[in-house]
């Protein structure tokens, strides 16, 4: 029981500076009456000072810890230091607390003893006049600081909660905000009022012009970036989401300083308790979805017409030579022409494709770096 | 083969042109061939031949990707004249896109769609897709 895990586990408590615990407070108001003393305490000691957590008929909020009388009870966990009259006690007849105010003569202090058997503190009624006290109450003093130290372990335990609780929502935020997505938790009232509970920092990533706090005072000023003729469809289908409960992913152009932008908005619709709705999803920026769709298009595109014609041009010709009966030479020619415009035309559209294709690319690539 | 009186080519590419009329010829599909290189230039001559009294071809071999004026909006311009004269549209295209297939085929105004190249094996399904069809119209 080394005198530093004692102050570590002093320190766990974190009760130094913290504004009046209502059932403490409780206790020491029953200690003085049980008691008939005008002061009862919970002290805590540090290394330096005692400190008063719950005060009754004292207006100091601690003493240097050389002064207290609790310091004696730290290595006694199981026993109440009872000083009938300080003045005739040589441990405190020359105590500050006794020679001057608040001329304390008589103590009582049930040790405040952990799980770990460290003594917090201590909970003590003080008189002026010496007094005496009977063993029961020596056992009240003792179940009375016992509920304190109960007290303090479940005021630690939410302390701990709460503090984990918080790390992790500062964690999400600060996960969520450094990527380009725009996680929200919208609710949605009886009326059709919307707001938002929750929009990640993420979504300043995909509108980068934006003044998006403004967002969160009224959600409907987002509807402004978004294109005139998806506003609609949009709204829409947000609808559709909270009034058949039914998963939401909408597509829409958006308009932005660097032109159109393809973005979606995924989400799922839950009922909360109040009756409201909730929607928690995501905003993404999928415009090279769009471009990679288009290029895809354009080659099936130019495979199915601009290809094929001059192919199927050849195996004409091949289907005239084989069905041709007289072949005469100046026939022949004709067709070699003819295949030799078709060959000349298939280079032209190679080449030509071969350009439209490496341009597309460089496109998509400069959205891929607007998005990182 | 029982052959057309006129057949009409409406075609942008000259070889694709060069490769019907030789396996027309060849096949001895039509006695008179008409050909158009693009849907502006069918539609003012046919228009003015309609116009005229003249007789329509009664089939017309119709490209679909064309300069000026493509296979679709030649049919739309054709529609009303189209509807009253005994005149079989066969598209003939390059294009092996499916959804370019279906629209031609349920085109209220066409008989059928036919792939490129054209060959001598495809001219006679043509003739005999034109006559079911008269003779449909003439039942019906």
């Amino acid at each position: 029981m080394s005198k530093n895990s004692r102050l570590e586990e002093v320190r766990s408590y974190e009760v130094f500076d913290n504004p009046p615990v209502k059932e403490l407070d409780e206790l020491t108001e029953l200690a003085s009456v049980l008691f008939e003393t005008p002061v009862s305490l919970i002290t805590i000691l540090d290394d330096k000072r005692q400190w008063f957590i719950s005060r009754k008929g004292l207006e100091q909020k601690g003493t240097p810890v050389e002064d207290a009388f609790c310091k004696h009870a730290l290595n006694t966990p199981d026993e109440v230091l009872v000083v009938n009259d300080a003045l005739e006690d040589s441990r405190f007849k020359e105590n500050k607390l006794v020679v001057g105010e608040p001329k304390i003569r008589f103590y009582a202090g049930a040790p405040l003893t952990t799980k770990q058997n460290h003594v917090l503190g201590t909970l003590c009624v003080i008189d002026k006049k010496s007094k005496k006290i009977t063993r029961e109450q020596k056992k009240a003093l003792k179940i009375l600081a016992g509920k304190a130290v109960d007290i303090l372990e479940t005021q630690k335990v939410l302390n701990n909660l709460n503090t984990s609780v918080e790390l992790s929502t500062q964690r999400v935020v600060k996960i969520t905000e450094n990527i380009p997505i725009g996680i929200f938790e919208l609710s949605i009232n009886r009326n059709g009022k919307i707001e938002f509970l929750f929009l990640s920092n993420g979504i300043k990533k995909i509108h980068p012009n934006v003044n998006v706090e403004e967002w969160l005072d009224d959600p409907n000023l987002g509807f402004d970036v978004v294109h005139p003729e998806d506003r609609g469809s949009l709204k829409a289908s947000l609808r559709d989401a909270v009034i058949k409960n039914k998963k939401l992913h909408h597509e829409y152009r958006v308009l932005s300083e660097s032109g159109v932008r393809w973005h979606a908005v995924t989400g799922k619709p839950e009922k909360a308790k109040n009756g409201e709705m909730r929607i928690y999803g995501s905003f993404t920026d999928v415009t090279h979805h769009y471009e990679y769709e288009s290029a895809l298009e354009q080659i099936s595109f130019d495979i199915s017409h601009v290809l094929r014609r001059p192919v199927t041009s050849m195996l004409g010709i091949t289907t005239l030579l084989e069905y041709e009966k007289e072949l005469s030479a100046a026939k022949l020619r004709e067709y070699s022409r003819s295949l030799r415009t078709v060959a000349s035309e298939l280079e032209d559209f190679t080449q030509k494709l071969n350009k439209i294709y490496s341009e597309k690319k460089v496109k998509i690539g400069s959205y891929k770096a607007q998005e990182n | 083969m029982k052959k057309v009186k006129t057949a009409c080519i409406i075609d942008d590419d000259p070889i694709s042109v060069m490769i019907a009329k030789k396996l027309m010829e060849l096949s001895n599909f039509c006695s008179n061939i008409l050909v158009f290189k693009d849907g502006q230039e069918a539609v003012t001559n046919l228009k003015e031949n309609h116009a005229s009294g003249g007789a329509m071809p009664e089939i017309i071999l119709l490209d679909l990707n064309m300069p000026v004026m493509n296979g679709w909006e030649f049919l739309n311009s054709m529609s009303p004249i189209l509807e009253q004269q005994k005149c079989s549209i066969f598209i003939v295209t390059s294009s092996i896109d499916r959804s370019d297939l279906e629209r031609a085929r349920n085109h209220k105004d066409v008989v059928d769609c036919v792939v490129k190249p054209l060959t001598h094996q495809s001219l006679p399904g043509i003739l005999n897709k034109c006559y079911e069809q008269k003779q449909s119209i003439r039942r019906g």
